[in-house]
């Protein structure tokens, strides 16, 4: 895939307000601290199944390329460390240096593993109905790894 | 990672879900908004008053992408959004707006802004056109002047004041 990835239902251009990672992690924290583990996934899931519609009924479809395509052009758009390999069965998101807990760490806001946490419930959402699943290993600090595959 | 580019679409759904629970409950998150917000601003306001403001908004024109005017004078800035970024991309969605989307600006700059002394109108103009502008006044009766044209002109709905917030901190 290169220039402009056209499977992608958003494409952002243009500079980046990184200061908005600490207001997801507000949000997610204000969510579940406020509301519980369930109101958190409520929002999640309304997020991963609503907001981005066309990623997740592909993915129910058998077909993950938006997925990925998501995966590659936010990754490189947030300036990550990162590796994506993908296979047949899936696809492997390597994370070296997460842009979001790093930007977190550098503006002195403790507490963004809560990212992480998000991630895996934003996950379970795109993949909910589909035959896939994503599994998320925290590697480090700022690190991870996500594996995409198919399970039925 | 949610990307911070879809940050407002996130934000969309929170507000959607809160609103189901009742406007309160959609002001108390504005509040843990505006605590966040006076993390990264309210030294810099205080310190500078509207240059200080003016500074904050001239970053958040370029990191944001906003199509916006500034304009300083005396005792007045007034940030005038001609194309909005975060309405914008809550409009591009396939999920649906929260109603009462763009309260959440006023919603948390209002308290900081008061926090810092000064008194903000806000004039929505329109919950799905994505321009608004924003004043802060060193001075209430200016602003108090400009609420009320606003209101004549827009109706309550669409025009927020912090003078509540600026009366709250003062006691």
């Amino acid at each position: 895939m290169s220039g402009s990835d056209r499977t992608l239902r958003y494409e952002s251009k243009g500079e980046l307000h990184r200061d908005f990672h600490a207001s997801i992690l507000d949000g997610v924290n204000y969510v579940r601290d406020n509301y519980g583990e369930d109101a958190l996934r409520e929002v999640l899931f309304e997020t991963g199944t609503k907001v981005y519609r066309t990623l997740h009924e592909k993915l129910v479809a058998g077909d993950p390329s938006e997925l990925i395509a998501w995966w590659r052009y936010y990754m490189d758009r947030e300036g990550a460390d990162y590796s994506l390999d993908v296979s047949d069965g899936g696809a492997v998101l390597t994370v070296r240096n997460c842009p979001a807990v790093r930007h977190l760490e550098n503006r002195g806001i403790p507490g963004g593993k809560g990212l992480c946490a998000a991630t895996r419930i934003l996950n379970e959402a795109f993949c909910s109905g589909s035959p896939y699943e994503i599994v998320l290993e925290e590697t480090g600090d700022r690190s991870c790894r996500q594996v995409l595959r198919r399970v039925k | 990672m949610i990307p911070s580019d879809h940050f407002v679409k996130f934000y969309n759904e929170i507000f959607k879900y809160l609103e189901k629970k009742g406007p309160e409950e959609l002001d108390r998150y504005y509040a843990r908004v505006a605590d966040r917000q006076a993390y990264f601003t309210l030294d810099a306001f205080r310190r500078d008053g509207l240059k200080g403001m003016y500074d904050y908004w001239s970053r958040i024109k370029v990191e944001e992408n906003c199509d916006m005017d500034l304009v300083l004078t005396d005792g007045c800035l007034e940030v005038r959004m001609n194309v909005c970024p975060s309405l914008s991309k809550v409009l591009d969605n396939d999920a649906a707006p929260c109603r009462v989307y763009c309260d959440h600006c006023p919603g948390w700059c209002g308290r900081v802004i008061a926090q810092a002394g000064h008194f903000m109108v806000y004039d929505i103009v329109s919950r799905t056109e994505p321009k608004c502008v924003l004043y802060i006044y060193s001075d209430r009766a200016r602003a108090e002047a400009k609420y009320a044209e606003l209101v004549a002109l827009r109706g309550e709905d669409l025009v927020k004041s912090n003078f509540a917030c600026v009366e709250e901190g003062a006691r």
